[in-house]
Parts: C-alpha cells; sequence; structure tokens
C-alpha cells in the first residue's frame, strides 16, 4: 500500500526515556534539563544561559545548565535560571528563551517559552530575564508569563522524549509522553511555514502544546490545536493560527466526523494541517490561510492507541492524539508507560497534500 | 503568485451564452423553458444521447426520440396532469459499461420554477403524460420525493421575465461537465456532472452527480450535495460533501479561512475539494474533484483570478471554476 510521500527527510530520535526518581518536584527538574540538552541536539546552539547564580552575556555561547542544581526557579525578584537557544535556519536570528520564573508560581513545574522570531533576546541577570522586542509567548498565561509545558506534574512520573529535526533544519519537534498515564502531555514545535504568502516577513510557526496539573488526556488533540488558535506566528506583530485540516467539512476536520475506517477500503483517514489565521477582528493581527506544515497530518478521532504506527508493513508514521507523525519504521513507539506494537493502516491516496503555492490575487468584475 | 495546476484540458465554447427575456413584463415561463432547454441540448451536444422524452403535446415514448424540439416544447403540471420528461444517458459514465441516466421532470404545482431530477444507473423505463418513467436503484437528486426549485429563485416567486447568462464547461475527456447559470449577479443553478479524481479503488461507480440552485459551503460543504452509486456490499447511493481546508474557529469549517483574503498579501487561497460520505455503509472520503476550488466567502461572482491579465478562473458563488484566459464570466 503506497503512502504519503514525506516532503522532508527525517532524524527521528524516539523513546528517550528518564524513570521517574519518585518524587514529582525532581521529575519535573529532570524533564526541563532534557528539554534543554534536547533542544541543543535539534539545530540549536546556545546564545547565553543563567545558572541562577552565573548569568552570562548575549552570544557568549556558554551552556551553564550542566545539572539540574543550576535550575532555580524564582517568583520575585531573587534569583532564577534561564537559557537563550539560537537558531539560524528557521529564522536568520531565531531564538528561543526558556525561564524558570513566573509572577505568579514558582513552581518547577512551570516554564516559560518564548521565542523571538528576529529581533534576538537581549540583557538578563541573576535576578532579571531576558527579554526581546519581537517576544511572544509560548507557554500558557499571558505575555511574559510561564506555565505549563507538559504534565501532569501532580504526581511523580517519568517522561518519554521523542524527537523530529528535518535534515535541512527547518522543522524541529519534541513530543513527551509520560509514565502517569499513556498520553502525549506535551508537544514543542518550531519550523517554516510552507508555502506562506508572498511578503510575509518572518514566515515560521512557533507552537508549545501543554498539560496542565491533572490534565490526563494529552494535548496534542483537535480541542486544543485545531478549534482554537494556539500556534504562533510573527509578521510584524505576533498572532495566532489555527492547525487547520486540509479536507473539513460541516462543522470540523474529516479526522472528526469520520470516527471509523472507510467503508469501501478498510483504512483510517488522514489529513495534512494548513495553518489559518482567524479573523482581524479576532485574536490575531493577521488573517487567513498563511501556510503548511509538511509531513504532519490530523487522524480520525477514533484512533485511540497512542503510539500506534501506520501502516502495518512499513510503520512510517505514528499517531500521538489527534496527530500523525514521521516514525522511524523500526521502534516501537513509548507511550510513556510501555511500547505499543498497534498499527493500523491509512488511506494513502486521498489526502490532498500541499500542492503549492495556491495564493492567488483577485480582480473584480472585467 | 502561483496559480493552481490545472489537471483537465477544458472545453470553454459554451460559457457566456446571453438567454434573453421574452418581453418585458412577461412571466419567467420563457426563461426557464430556455435555461432547461439549454441543459438538454449541451448535454446532447456533448455525446448524452436522449431515451425518451415527453414534450407540451403530449406526446411521449422511451424510444431514442427528443421530442424538446424547442423551448415551446417543455411543458410544467404536477402529478396526475401532464407534464414533460426527457431522459438522457451519458455512455460509460462511470466507468466501462456504467451508463448513466439523467431523468429530468418538469413536475410542479407552481409551474416552471421547480422540478424533479432523477439519476439511476439502469434505464429509465415506462412514463406517460401523468407519470414520470422510473428505474430500478433511481436517486432523486433535485428534490426529495417530490418538486424542488431547480435555481434559486423562489418557487412562488412573481418576478417576471429576465436576462441571463448560461455557462457550460467540460473537459475535453468528457469525463467533467458543469452547467450554470447567471443572473444579476448571482447563481441561478449549478448542474455537475462528473468523474471524481482519485478515486478509491474500491468505489465501483466513481463519479457524482449534483443540482444545485446557488455554489457556496452552504450548498456544498455544509450539506452532501453530491450524489455517486457504489455497488459494494450495501449497495446504493451515497451522498458527499465536499470538504476543503478550514479550522473551527466559529460554527463552519470554512470560518478563519475562507471569509477573507489574505491579510499580507491580499490574495486568496484555493482550496482543494475532497469528497467525503457519511452515508452508512458508504462512510469514508473516496475522491476529490476535478479542478474545483472553494474560495473566501467574500467573493463575488464574475471576480476572476489573477488580477492582471486573462481570466484563468472564475469566481461562481463562493468556488473558482477554469476560464477561457480570454472572456469575463458574464454575470448581469
Amino acid at each position: 500500500m503506497p503512502l504519503p510521500v514525506f516532503q522532508k527527510t527525517w532524524t527521528i530520535t524516539p523513546n528517550d526515556i528518564t524513570a521517574t526518581s519518585g518524587v514529582a518536584a525532581t521529575d519535573a527538574k529532570n524533564a526541563t534539563l532534557k528539554l534543554k540538552n534536547k533542544l541543543l541536539g535539534l539545530g540549536f546552539t546556545t546564545g547565553y544561559s543563567c545558572s541562577s547564580t552565573v548569568a552570562g552575556t548575549v552570544n557568549d555561547g556558554v551552556d551553564r545548565w550542566a545539572t539540574t542544581a543550576n535550575l532555580v526557579w524564582n517568583s520575585t525578584t531573587g534569583v532564577r535560571s534561564w537559557y537563550v537557544f539560537k537558531n539560524t535556519t528557521i529564522g536568520s536570528n531565531f531564538q528561543v528563551l526558556i525561564k524558570c520564573y513566573s509572577t505568579t508560581n514558582a513552581s518547577v513545574y512551570y516554564l516559560g517559552i518564548e521565542v523571538s522570531p528576529s529581533a534576538g533576546f537581549t540583557g538578563g541577570s541573576t535576578t532579571t530575564n531576558p527579554t526581546a522586542t519581537d517576544a511572544i509567548t509560548l507557554t500558557q498565561g499571558t505575555t511574559g508569563e510561564s506555565g505549563w509545558w507538559s504534565g501532569p506534574w501532580s504526581v511523580a512520573a517519568g517522561f518519554t522524549f521523542h524527537t523530529w529535526v528535518s535534515t535541512d533544519g527547518e522543522h524541529v519537534r519534541i513530543v513527551i509522553c509520560t509514565s502517569a498515564n499513556t498520553k502525549p502531555m506535551g508537544l514543542i514545535m518550531f519550523g517554516k511555514l510552507y508555502n506562506p504568502p508572498d511578503g510575509h516577513a518572518t514566515p515560521a510557526f512557533y507552537a508549545s502544546a501543554y498539560s496542565s496539573w491533572t490534565e490526563t488526556n494529552g494535548y496534542l488533540r483537535y480541542a486544543d490545536l485545531y478549534e482554537a488558535a494556539n500556534v504562533h506566528g510573527y509578521n510584524g506583530g505576533g498572532y495566532l493560527m489555527h492547525l487547520g485540516a486540509h479536507e473539513s467539512y460541516v462543522d470540523g476536520a474529516i479526522g472528526e466526523r469520520q470516527v471509523a475506517v472507510n467503508d469501501l477500503t478498510g483504512y483510517w483517514p488522514i489529513s495534512p494541517c494548513v495553518l489559518i489565521a482567524p479573523s482581524l477582528l479576532l485574536l490575531s493581527n493577521q488573517s487567513g490561510v498563511m501556510g503548511e506544515i509538511p509531513d504532519l497530518w490530523w487522524a480520525s478521532t477514533g484512533l485511540t492507541v497512542e503510539g500506534t504506527t501506520f501502516d502495518t508493513a512499513t510503520r512510517q508514521m505514528v499517531l500521538w492524539n489527534n496527530l500523525i507523525f514521521p516514525w522511524d519504521g523500526v521502534t516501537n513507539p513509548h507511550n510513556g508507560s510501555a511500547e505499543v506494537t498497534t498499527t493500523a493502516d491509512v488511506d494513502p491516496t486521498l489526502p490532498i497534500s500541499p500542492a503549492g503555492n495556491r495564493f492567488v490575487p483577485i480582480s473584480d468584475d472585467l | 503568485m502561483a496559480l493552481p495546476a490545472v489537471t483537465k484540458v477544458w472545453d470553454f465554447s459554451g460559457i457566456n451564452q446571453r438567454l434573453k427575456r421574452q418581453a418585458t413584463g412577461a412571466t419567467t415561463l420563457n426563461t426557464f423553458r430556455q435555461l432547461l432547454w439549454k441543459i438538454k441540448s449541451t448535454l446532447v451536444g456533448w455525446g448524452w444521447t436522449v431515451r425518451g422524452s415527453c414534450n407540451t403535446a403530449g406526446v411521449y415514448g422511451m424510444d431514442g426520440v427528443d421530442r424538446w424540439i424547442t423551448s415551446a416544447d417543455l411543458n410544467w403540471s404536477s402529478w396526475s396532469s401532464p407534464s414533460g420528461w426527457i431522459v438522457l444517458t451519458k455512455a460509460n459514465a462511470a466507468g466501462a459499461g456504467k451508463n448513466l441516466d439523467l431523468m429530468i421532470w418538469l413536475d410542479s404545482p407552481f409551474g416552471h420554477t421547480a422540478g424533479q431530477v432523477w439519476v439511476s444507473y439502469s434505464a429509465f423505463t415506462g412514463g406517460t403524460t401523468s407519470a414520470r418513467p422510473t428505474a430500478a436503484g433511481e436517486k432523486q437528486v433535485l428534490g426529495t420525493g417530490s418538486y424542488a426549485p431547480w435555481t434559486n429563485i423562489s418557487i412562488s416567486a412573481t418576478i417576471t421575465d429576465f436576462n441571463c447568462w448560461f455557462h457550460a464547461i467540460q473537459s475535453t475527456d468528457n469525463e467533467v461537465q458543469r452547467i450554470f447559470a447567471t443572473y444579476n449577479g448571482t447563481i441561478l443553478f449549478n448542474l455537475s456532472l462528473e468523474k471524481a479524481q482519485n478515486p478509491v479503488s474500491a468505489w465501483t461507480h466513481p463519479f457524482v452527480c449534483a443540482w444545485t440552485t446557488e455554489i457556496t459551503y452552504a450548498a456544498y460543504n455544509d450539506v452532501a450535495a453530491f450524489w455517486a452509486y457504489d455497488a459494494n456490499a450495501t449497495a446504493g447511493w451515497m451522498s458527499l460533501y465536499a470538504a476543503t481546508a478550514g479550522a473551527k474557529s466559529l460554527a463552519h469549517g470554512e470560518t478563519g479561512m475562507a471569509t477573507m483574503s489574505n491579510s499580507i498579501d491580499g490574495a486568496h487561497f484555493f482550496g482543494d475539494i475532497g469528497l467525503v460520505s457519511e452515508t452508512t455503509g458508504k462512510k469514508g472520503r473516496h475522491g476529490q474533484l476535478y479542478d474545483w476550488w472553494f474560495l473566501p466567502t467574500a467573493v463575488l461572482t464574475g471576480d476572476s483570478y489573477p488580477s492582471t491579465g486573462a481570466p484563468q478562473f472564475i469566481a461562481a458563488g463562493q468556488c473558482a471554476f477554469p476560464w477561457d484566459s480570454i472572456n469575463p464570466l458574464r454575470t448581469v
């Protein structure tokens, strides 16, 4: 059975498991440190960082997060840790800030994840955070705040990281599963917009789908990304986008309405993703289709086994919540609690794949 | 600005045909007769054959004779009263030996503003001046068990005769045929008779039929307006939605994508269309439409693409069709 032809070549690192320490706070710290290390392995480099005792300066390139002892959270003017990452492929001066700080809660379960599409972060000390004029906050909360980024952290749990980076470095994805359940509880995703409209100054997207204190259903669902505008973009100002589906009808995506296999083929439907900024009157300073995401598909909500691989023969794609990612074709995906051997077949011949730039200027009646 | 790739080669010789009103103050009968007669004539010109017919004079027969010689041969009436009909056949519509019959019945107590349209892959038989032909496995594609308006003009409307424009395009391989009319800047109706693109191999009859009175998300994306047959285990007809790019921000799949031009470049996104069924026993996405795209809802019928130069695509309702790159779509 033919499957979708990938638009990118991927380096996939599946099943990077860290067992629980038995203490929830320690597990959260371990996850934070692992997130740093993962980003450094996915094409990001160190801009500068702060271990709470020593703060670097812009572009000193020093990694000061050697161990979890370097991770200190604060909610006041006291010391805290932070880290600035750089990636010159997704954007010429694209940067990411992770900070262990929140004005509302100094919990180790919180992180502030911000991106700077082009301006870059500057400043920062052991008692202040770096800032950027174009900073966008990805984690829960208001601008500049910290919030949930995975979880649930209410119980001690191990976690499993799955990472993807396209060989051209333009797309980075991290999915985090937890042993507290069998669901992917965190998603961090950066990438270039595929087929953006002409004139988009910084054609990239930035997303963090996060869990909460007690959420157990995962956060890569239609409710989180299709029905809500939780993917960020920037074009002279930040804006929000829905992770739309190339095939939607009536009131939802094909995967929301087709919850069983095709009666004629026995295959599950999948639909490529399209990024859609809602009306100017809502949430956003941009509107319209902003581009597409290569090699990411919406699945049917009838598929409920996390880590199901497609198809049975090749196992070249994997299900996390309602999204389908490329997979390595070999490894049994680990859902945080166990390896998954379930396979299924998707219908590959019909998904309407990104077909190139189809933004067409209009002429009024001739 | 890249334009969509057009899959088919198209014959545009049937676009922008002017249908003139009869006289100031006259009834719409003349216009409606002309429209339906043009549909019949166009289909015959495209290779459909007449299986049988019944005309104004009450002469009928399932004998291969076309009795709709002129538009005056079309007679509307209701149920037991004399009413006209015609049965047209498209050979090999859905594949070798899968011939599609299309039956138009001028049945309406309101006269010429309504009627019924049925299709079948078995031959229609019978029919008199007071009863329509029938076929095993037939499916009504216009109306539900009764008559329905076949244009967007209300069946009880009292408007007078009007000028309109008739447009017919077909792929040169005869597989995709669309007929629509425009009036006062709006769509009067759209008849779509076309093979599906990239059908699943198990679909035995990958051919869709639709008769709608508008070309909108409401007509095709919110409603399963396309009808198609499949002979697999639960043999029968299924209705298909036209699915396109969207996200749920308010009520409809199209909201967010389709209501506006792109704020960065002012351009419109052409949304490809998949065919999806929720019919019991026939559920699934089974194919796509050829060269038919959804547009932002804010477009106006008659707009064209690209913004400069020849009109390679036109906006008809809220959708885009290929166009002849020479003439604008006439709408008024």
